[in-house]
């Protein structure tokens, strides 16, 4: 991938979710300040755009926008806006991903823990798609490469199954 | 310049052609009307002599025809009555032979009926004695049948005497033979059931245990399962967010070193 601006907005995204909300409230207030205000002052934004973001309620998403920076958010212009949009959206399509089942939802800490996990051993540009499903408590499932794994307690239990059975009828539980 | 190809020349030999052909029909015609006018007189001639002639031919032909009519007349009385004096001679004889046949045909039938009258006069008789011969046949048969009749309880007592006899000496042979086969046997039919009880308790304690130790694993199943749900809901109650991000960290782990990513 040799996208600057991806290459920055990937250092603190993760996710799909994170970066479509974090743009689609960036596309949002850009408009707005490009085309609805007579401001013509198009420097300086992410103060604003931060601000902007906490008056809508989206702290994650102030957060991540603070984090993107002036690198990021001062490429786009009056005139160039949507394309570099394009551009972008296009570029984050074409990057590996995995479907991830989890038994909980995870804040920001535990996405960073688990995706910086993945870019240091699976891809470094890889961005995860994640799902909550309770069924996979004790672990975790993955669809990598379109084949669906189940990591979960299920798994390890099976993988202890002799040793459960073992346990089980040494203790003579059963009559 | 030749002549014959001028346009005036070829008119002028067209003209001229016409003209003699106009000449000749003209001819043509006066000519038929000269020689028509000579021959009509000869012609009325002809015609009046071929009229008189056929004239003659018919006059002469009624004569003839007149003088045969009545030729032929007479010629039909006279045969006329010639065949009805042979018809009056046909009639006379005809009836004389009508009369004979009637005469000879009453004769015929007065014959047959008195032959018929004498036949059923036979054979009536001969019935009659046929009749009274089985009559007396018939009699001596029931006198015959009444006397054996009288002797049959006498017969029946012997016979049923006979039968009883050898009925209970057969019986009394067959009980002997029952009782010497079940006494055989009795040994062989304990000896068999003990056997086959001693089989049947076999089967009966394998099948038991087959059973207990399926109903072994059946619980040892069930246990599993508790403690999978056990498990299952002490992590989802018990594990904060980190804890259970740490377990999907340790979960990818596990799928790196099995090889799946």
């Amino acid at each position: 991938m040799d996208n600057p601006l991806l290459q920055r907005i990937l250092l603190h995204t993760y996710t799909k979710s994170d970066f479509y909300r974090t743009l689609d409230v960036a596309q949002e207030y850009l408009e707005h300040a490009f085309y609805n205000t007579d401001d013509t002052d198009d420097t300086e934004h992410v103060e604003r755009l931060v601000r902007y973001a906490e008056s809508q309620g989206d702290v994650l998403v102030a957060e991540r926008l603070q984090a993107w920076g002036e690198p990021v958010l001062s490429l786009f212009t009056r005139e160039n806006l949507y394309e570099k949009l394009k551009e972008l959206r296009e570029a984050f399509e074409g990057l590996p991903e995995m479907v991830l089942y989890t038994p909980v939802q995870f804040g920001k800490e535990e996405v960073t823990t688990v995706g910086t996990w993945c870019r240091e051993n699976l891809d470094r540009n890889i961005v995860l798609s994640m799902h909550v499903e309770q069924s996979v408590v004790g672990g975790c499932a993955f669809v990598w490469n379109g084949t669906y794994h189940d990591f979960s307690l299920d798994y390890f239990l099976n993988k202890k199954q002799g040793e459960i059975t073992h346990l089980i009828r040494s203790n003579n539980v059963r009559s | 310049m030749n002549i014959f190809n001028s346009v005036e020349t070829l008119g002028a030999v067209a003209l001229g052609l016409v003209i003699g052909m106009i000449v000749l029909l003209f001819l043509q015609a006066r000519s038929s009307i000269q020689v028509s006018k000579l021959t009509f007189p000869a012609y009325e001639f002809t015609i009046k002599k071929a009229e008189n002639e056929a004239n003659e031919i018919v006059e002469k032909a009624q004569a003839q025809a007149r003088e045969i009519i009545a030729s032929a007349e007479q010629e039909s009385h006279a045969l006329l009555a010639e065949r009805t004096e042979e018809s009056s001679k046909d009639y006379q004889s005809y009836t004389e032979s009508l009369e004979a046949l009637k005469t000879d045909l009453l004769a015929t039938l007065t014959q047959t009926v008195q032959d018929t009258n004498n036949r059923s006069q036979e054979i009536s008789d001969t019935f009659v004695e046929h009749l009274e011969s089985q009559d007396q046949e018939m009699q001596k048969r029931i006198q015959s049948l009444a006397k054996n009749l009288d002797e049959v309880p006498e017969r029946l007592r012997e016979r049923s005497g006979v039968i009883m006899e050898g009925l209970q000496e057969r019986i009394a042979r067959a009980g002997e033979q029952l009782e010497h086969a079940l006494l055989s046997t009795h040994e062989e039919n304990k000896n068999a059931i003990t056997e086959h009880l001693q089989k049947g308790f076999e089967i009966a304690e394998r099948d038991i245990e087959a059973y207990r130790e399926g109903r072994k694993d059946l619980i040892d199943n069930h246990i599993e399962a508790l403690v999978r749900e056990v498990v299952r809901v002490a992590l989802q109650k018990e594990l904060t967010r980190a804890d259970h991000a740490e377990l999907v960290r340790s979960a990818l782990e596990e799928a790196r070193s099995s090889g799946v990513v």
